[in-house]
């Protein structure tokens, strides 16, 4: 593929390659340099930490002396102390302020809460506590410092700082630097105390010790350090020397005075308040070394972190104006190629499409300037010697061309014309044309007169033979019309006659339907009378099985009539039998009474029988009349359809008269009309017979013309024409 | 029953001297008319003279048995009344009745004996209100319900022969003794025997309490 594209493309490719390069690189060294502007970042936030701390570690001891000293009975510290606190508060404000903000980052705020909270504590109960407890809880609280110290010094990198002139200091701030204060001053409350009681116990005696070896041990540490910050810094050498050097004498002087005056004197005379201020004055010049390392070493840390960000950025200007220029270049010079290259092909494609004067423009002096002069000067060459071969060449050409058109002319062949140029056979080619178009248009002007006359013969000769054959067969069917006509006349003559007879026919169906409708309504009133008289029957025997019912409720209640009776009998017997022979006749009464009861409840059960009987009859017969009303019903209906088709039958008959008897006139009429036709038919046949004979004599004399034409044809058609005259 | 069957054949006697065919439903109306009139005109022969020893007895039908019972033990015969029920007493007894102001316990007599009881709520048959001992002074005891009461009749003691086959073996207990009377059997039913049983006794002084 790469093969294919143009040079510009290539290079274009060259350059998009170094383009990806470039950002690579150019993201590698800024993130290294990100990555120690981090680094020296974090190392600042911590020594800004670290201020305040340090502060609290001189201010605390100082602290925790006085209140040894209140405690003591000298009252006269009670303002020292609340001096001393409020400057306490302001360094734990300040640092409660940088906690805010960077104490997720260095992972404080859990350590510097817990202080805090110390020192709240210390400040409530400090009245309130023995001398020894006092001193116990504030050593913790800078023991706590002291560790908060180490352990911002581990999270902000200032103790992993890779470079020698800020290690050191790092050093000293962080670890020397806090103990050896602490050292001093617990040494100084420690021998306060005791100057305080005028005498020392035998475990104060050792502790003092232990303490003074203590500061001994932490001087050369510090001094060492000094000396190679002092080598690796050398505008700060003179500064650190001195306050190292003002540090240790104070401190030589402070622990003099403790041995001398309070460890090995057989009394002690030294006042408190001097050995104190001694003690101060060391641990004050210490904390002033320590702060003054402190300041240095935040400067180095903004010197380090302004010059890595110059560094970055003098990296990043390069990169970009490198990479502007290198495109810039790139696109000039592939430019430069492409506009070179392009006019040579151009010149190619031109000499291809046959421009032999086209020539290519030299823009530089490189290879390729010079190649495009190269080929100009071979075409030129080229050019000249195309020309002079194709003159000669041409003339010959062009006799030759002239003779062969002009060949056929001998043979009649006036179809082609000799190719009038522009050289010298040009006039002759010229005057041989003028001669060849006067013949052309005599030859054509015959050979279309007699093509015209004989076409035009031949189509009149078509002509009339149809008109003969045509006359003849019009002949024919004229003869065989008028038989036609003829048995038309005779059948139409038999329709008129039959449809005189179907007339007849046609009325005596109407009469006969109008007797039929007659006899369908004189049917349908006997039946409507006959459903009249059967449902007044059926009435008639409804009220009689009603009456009869009547009866049946009448012999029920003879019946009860005469059950109570009997009963009545009954008890009338009893009656009598009761009066005894007085009552003999009474019951044969009685008795006689019952038997006539019972003998009239069997005749009511006879009469209930006949009764449902008559009643069951008559329900048949009402029964039976419905069926007959119903079966009347559906006759009479019957009857009045049979009566409306009849009506029908009487309209259709009426109508079918008349249309027949309209058919017999229009017959008669058309039987008259049809003996004219024939007539007609008779005369045109004579007619056509004439025309006949006619059509056939003009045949003839038309076949003549045409063979004359075909001869005058035959005689011009030697010659040879070009192909329009045809 | 027996009655019912001698006044048929009177009926028919009638419908004879009519000229009448023999079947009576078929009769028309005015001739069956006739046939009523003729049997109600008095025919004195058909009641015999009563002798010394006969005890005119009213004669009712019980079931399937014609039983007699001595008319001067019968109050009255009446239409079943209305009955109401009292509760806690044997199964024939059907309940009390109101009849013109007394109160009477009605038995059923059927299922006494031991037949088919008389239908629930039925109105059928006859009551014989029956006293306790013979002639005017015998106090009304009971309300016996039968099927039917058919007449009076003589009834002879002599005559008396001890139950035998001719009628239901339920009601032998009951009887006093069996005679033939137009041709058919008739118990003489034995109501002080009746009356003698502990369960009517006891009856009688529950109602009377």
């Amino acid at each position: 593929m790469l093969r294919n594209w143009k040079v510009w493309q290539k290079l274009a490719l060259i350059a998009v390659a170094m383009g990806i390069m470039v950002p690579v690189l150019l993201y590698l060294a800024v993130s290294a340099r990100n990555e120690d502007i981090g680094f020296a970042l974090k190392e600042e936030v911590g020594t800004l930490y670290l201020r305040p701390l340090t502060s609290l570690l001189s201010r605390l001891p100082e602290r925790r002396g006085r209140t040894q000293a209140l405690l003591g009975g000298d009252l006269a510290q009670r303002r020292e102390i609340a001096a001393l606190d409020a400057l306490i508060d302001q360094d734990f404000t300040a640092l409660s302020e940088l906690d805010r903000q960077v104490g997720a980052e260095l992972g404080t705020t859990a350590a510097l809460g817990a202080i805090r909270q110390d020192w709240q504590n210390l400040r409530v109960q400090a009245a309130r506590q023995s001398p020894e407890q006092s001193f116990a809880a504030h050593t913790r609280v800078v023991d706590r410092i002291t560790t908060l110290v180490e352990d911002v010094g581990d999270s902000s990198n200032i103790r992993l700082d890779p470079l020698r002139d800020t290690f050191y200091l790092g050093e000293v701030i962080l670890i020397w630097g806090p103990r050896a204060i602490e050292d001093r001053g617990r040494l100084r409350e420690r021998a306060a105390g005791v100057v305080a009681r005028g005498q020392a116990t035998p475990e104060e005696e050792a502790e003092l010790s232990l303490l003074i070896a203590g500061v001994d041990q932490s001087v050369a540490p510090i001094r060492r350090a000094v000396r190679l910050i002092a080598e690796d810094n050398p505008d700060f050498a003179e500064r650190v020397k001195t306050l190292a050097r003002e540090s240790e004498e104070k401190t030589g002087t402070f622990l003099g005075l403790v041995r001398s005056r309070v460890q090995r004197a057989p009394a002690i005379t030294l006042s408190s308040a001097d050995l104190f201020a001694s003690g101060k004055a060391a641990v004050d010049a210490q904390a002033v070394l320590s702060s003054a390392l402190l300041e240095r070493i935040e400067s180095e840390f903004r010197e380090r972190i302004a010059g890595l960000s110059r560094n970055r950025n003098l990296v990043l200007a390069a990169t970009v104006i490198s990479v502007l220029l290198a495109a810039f270049l790139v696109t000039f010079v592939a430019g430069l190629i492409n506009r070179q290259v392009s006019a040579i092909t151009g010149m190619f494609q031109r000499i291809g499409a046959g421009d032999f004067r086209a020539r290519a423009v030299a823009m530089s002096g490189d290879e390729l300037g010079r190649m495009a002069a190269s080929i100009n000067d071979v075409l030129d060459n080229t050019v000249a010697l195309m020309q002079s071969r194709d003159e000669r060449d041409r003339i010959q050409a062009s006799t030759m061309k002239l003779l062969e058109e002009i060949s056929g002319l001998a043979e009649g062949d006036l179809s082609r014309e000799a190719e009038v140029t522009a050289d010298m056979t040009g006039a002759i080619a010229d005057a041989f044309n003028t001669v060849i178009a006067q013949l052309r248009r005599i030859i054509s002007d015959v050979q279309e007169t007699t093509l015209r006359v004989s076409s035009a013969a031949s189509e009149i000769q078509t002509t009339t033979q149809h008109l003969a054959d045509g006359s003849e067969a019009q002949s024919a069917q004229i003869v065989g019309t008028s038989a036609a006509v003829e048995e038309m006349a005779l059948s139409i003559q038999q329709v008129s006659e039959n449809a005189a007879s179907a007339t007849g026919v046609a009325e005596q169906a109407l009469a006969n339907a109008r007797e039929g409708a007659d006899a369908v309504s004189r049917t349908v009133e006997g039946m409507n009378s006959i459903r009249v008289q059967v449902q007044e029957s059926a009435k008639r025997i409804k009220r009689l099985g009603e009456s009869s019912q009547e009866i049946g409720e009448i012999v029920q209640l003879i019946g009860d009539i005469a059950d109570r009776t009997s009963i009545l009998a009954l008890n009338a017997s009893i009656q009598a039998a009761m009066a005894g022979d007085a009552g003999r006749g009474f019951a044969v009464v009685a008795e006689e009474v019952e038997r006539l009861a019972v003998r009239s409840a069997d005749a009511t059960k006879r009469i209930a029988t006949l009764i449902r009987s008559v009643q069951s009859e008559t329900h048949e017969a009402v029964r039976a009349m419905e069926d007959t009303t119903r079966e009347v019903v559906s006759g009479s209906g019957l009857a009045n359809a049979a009566g409306q088709a009849l009506g029908e039958i009487q309209g259709v008959s009426g109508r079918l008269a008349e249309l027949i008897q309209s058919i017999s006139t229009a017959a008669q009429q058309q039987a008259r009309g049809s003996d004219s036709v024939a007539k007609a038919m008779g005369d045109i046949s004579d007619n056509t017979q004439q025309t006949a004979a006619g059509t056939k004599r003009v045949a003839v004399s038309i076949t003549n013309l045409a063979a004359l034409a075909d001869n005058l044809r035959g005689s011009v058609a030697e010659f040879k024409l070009p192909a329009r005259a045809a | 029953m027996c009655a019912s069957d001698e006044r048929n054949d009177r009926d028919e006697s009638a419908a004879g001297r009519s000229g009448a065919p023999d079947d009576p439903d078929g009769l028309p109306l005015e001739e069956l008319l006739a046939a009523l009139a003729a049997g109600v005109s008095p025919r004195r022969e058909a009641a015999a003279p009563p002798s010394e020893q006969d005890e005119r007895s009213v004669v009712f039908r019980l079931g399937s048995t014609r039983c007699a019972l001595p008319i001067d033990r019968v109050f009255e015969i009446a239409e079943v009344p209305k009955i109401t029920a009292v509760p806690n007493l044997p199964f024939w007894v059907r309940g009390v009745a109101n009849l013109r102001g007394d109160i009477l316990a009605v038995i059923d007599l059927r299922a006494f004996v031991g037949l088919t009881p008389f239908p629930r709520g039925g109105r059928g048959g006859r009551l014989l209100v029956v006293r306790a001992a013979p002639g005017p002074l015998g106090q009304v005891a009971a309300g016996l319900w039968v099927d039917e009461v058919e007449g009076v009749a003589p009834v002879a003691r002599g005559e008396l022969a001890p139950p035998d086959g001719s009628i239901d073996d339920r009601l032998a207990h009951w009887v006093a003794g069996v005679l033939t009377r137009d041709g058919r059997p008739l118990a003489a039913f034995d109501l002080d025997r009746f009356f003698a049983t502990p369960e009517i006794r006891g009856l009688n002084a529950e109602l009377v309490s």
